[in-house]
């Protein structure tokens, strides 16, 4: 936001401003005394420092100190930050740049995590995530990107790349790997929120729908995902009844709304999500829709992970040869036979068909491709069931 | 979008002496390519085997010069990119270009107009 207003500012003495204005507040603050527009607030102190800065600055070169600044009272409406938000996160979407360091400086930048967070949520070392900073920052001071207003065309053709971010980033809360912790369900709330001020935006179109649906399907199921002992869950395990309805009630409302030519990613990946949300149990869930739908995945952008899901929708619809057919295929490929979700699956889905033995094979081999905690526990439940018999 | 290949160079030797570090070195490539298939950008690819021959000009077959080279060719992946410099901006992601292990040579693939043989 600084940036924004004051242009001729590098983003590192931004940085420092703002942390200043930080401690201030902290310092002013006492616990009852939050000022109405803490927002407000915080941007006045953050100007005041920076045209002090300035002054500074401009002191030591002119000598001449008769510069005169108008400061005065200002209100910051919500509304405007939204707009900067926005703003901000097209700038991240430069299409340059790698989907990663898209989502490092968007967690950076726009949703304002520390490095040290950002690290852990993304499970990289801090020196990597500094890496990529170091780049995305280059790539943003050389094209001024920040402070440049897009053009009104230039921000529909990022419109695509600002949905793969925000899908990322909810992505990157959703995904299992690290456990209960309450900084994942922050990020899919803070990436529903972004996604809920694109929607709000005249910008938004009917791909904004479907990715906002999808993000409400898979966040209404959140809080199940996990034991009350902190436990994984797989879909069977899962105790529907703590399935948010409310949000799988607006979900719906927004695939309606997503209803137009285009058919993207988001929205099969949308209509998933709601056939699983709709079902009473994993036996009458409509496999076979779901099987055709990431057919239609498939046949737009074909990957090897894509097909592990198809493969497990065919198995659930009865098509079982074929399932193991496609799994075969992928065994062969050395990075997805590598991959632990490929021989978790194998492991359970021999174990449904009774075969314990070469289900132990399996789980054994994902036991030690996976160092997650949680996903290291869920195999391990699976291979106990598989010594049962 | 267009489509890339990555060509993978690293210390072969290296991955030959310890089987166990060729083994580590694959799964966090795994985890990579898992990443980028989330990211809509991955296609295929593989490691390559650590042995090779090579087919000169004047018909002398030998395994060098590549397999003795720091920085030999020891997998491919194909990517999906907006342009070069994203392409080159993914292959900057990869783990080990990042503790510069590793060097991906980044080649957009000529794929002519009205060829049905779009996919790789």
């Amino acid at each position: 936001m600084l940036l924004y207003c004051f242009r001729d500012m590098d983003m590192a003495s931004a940085e420092d401003i703002v942390q200043d204005a930080f401690s201030s507040a902290l310092t002013y603050w006492k616990e009852d005394n939050i000022p109405v527009n803490a927002e407000g607030w915080l941007f006045k102190v953050c100007r005041n420092k920076a045209i002090n800065k300035i002054k500074a600055g401009k002191k030591l070169s002119m000598i001449n100190g008769a510069e005169h600044f108008d400061i005065h009272e200002t209100v910051f409406p919500e509304s405007l930050i939204k707009d900067q938000q926005l703003k901000l996160l097209f700038a991240c979407a430069h299409p340059g740049l790698a989907p990663k360091a898209q989502v490092v400086i968007t967690l950076k930048y726009v949703i304002n995590l520390k490095v040290e967070a950002i690290a852990r949520i993304l499970a990289m070392s801090i020196d990597g995530i500094d890496k990529l900073l170091v780049r995305s920052r280059q790539k943003i001071k050389d094209e001024k990107i920040l402070f440049e207003e897009l053009p009104a065309n230039t921000l529909n053709k990022r419109m695509p790349v600002v949905h793969k971010i925000l899908y990322l980033v909810f992505n990157e809360g959703y995904k299992s790997s690290w456990g209960k912790e309450l900084v994942r369900e922050e990020l899919c709330e803070d990436a529903l929120l972004m996604t809920k001020i694109l929607l709000e935006s005249r910008l938004a179109n009917k791909e904004t729908c479907a990715l906002y649906a999808l993000m409400l399907f898979n966040a209404a199921r959140l809080r199940s995902r996990f034991s009350a002992s902190g436990a994984l869950l797989d879909l069977e395990e899962q105790d529907r009844n703590l399935w948010n309805e409310n949000l799988i009630l607006l979900g719906w409302k927004y695939l309606h709304q997503s209803r137009g030519d285009v058919i993207s990613s988001y929205h099969y990946e949308a209509s998933i999500a709601y056939l699983h949300c709709i079902a009473k149990d994993l036996q009458s869930t409509d496999w076979n829709a779901i099987k055709g739908l990431y057919l239609k995945l498939l046949q737009q952008r074909s990957n090897p992970f894509i097909e592990l899901n198809y493969a497990i929708a065919l198995y659930y619809a009865g098509k079982k040869e074929d399932a193991f057919a496609i799994l075969k295929m992928l065994q062969q490929n050395t990075f997805m036979s590598r991959y632990y979700l490929l021989n978790t699956t194998l492991g359970k889905l021999y174990l449904l068909e009774k075969d314990y033995t070469k289900a132990n094979n399996y789980l054994l081999i994902a036991l030690e491709q996976t160092s997650m905690q949680a996903e290291k526990d869920f195999i391990r439940r699976l291979i106990e069931t598989s010594q049962k018999f | 979008m267009e489509k890339f290949l990555f060509i993978i160079r690293e210390d072969v030797q290296q991955l030959k002496s310890s089987p166990e570090l060729q083994q580590k070195r694959i799964q966090e490539m795994t985890k990579w390519t898992a990443e980028l298939a989330e990211s809509g950008n991955y296609i295929g690819g593989n490691p390559l085997k650590t042995n090779g021959s090579y087919v000169a000009k004047d018909d002398v077959l030998s395994d060098g010069p590549f397999i003795e080279a720091k920085e030999c060719i020891s997998g491919f992946i194909f990517i999906d990119a907006e342009n070069m410099e994203q392409a080159v901006s993914i292959a900057q992601t990869c783990p080990y270009v990042m503790d510069k292990s590793m060097a991906i040579e980044v080649r957009p693939v000529l794929i002519t107009e009205n060829n049905p043989l779009t996919h790789v």
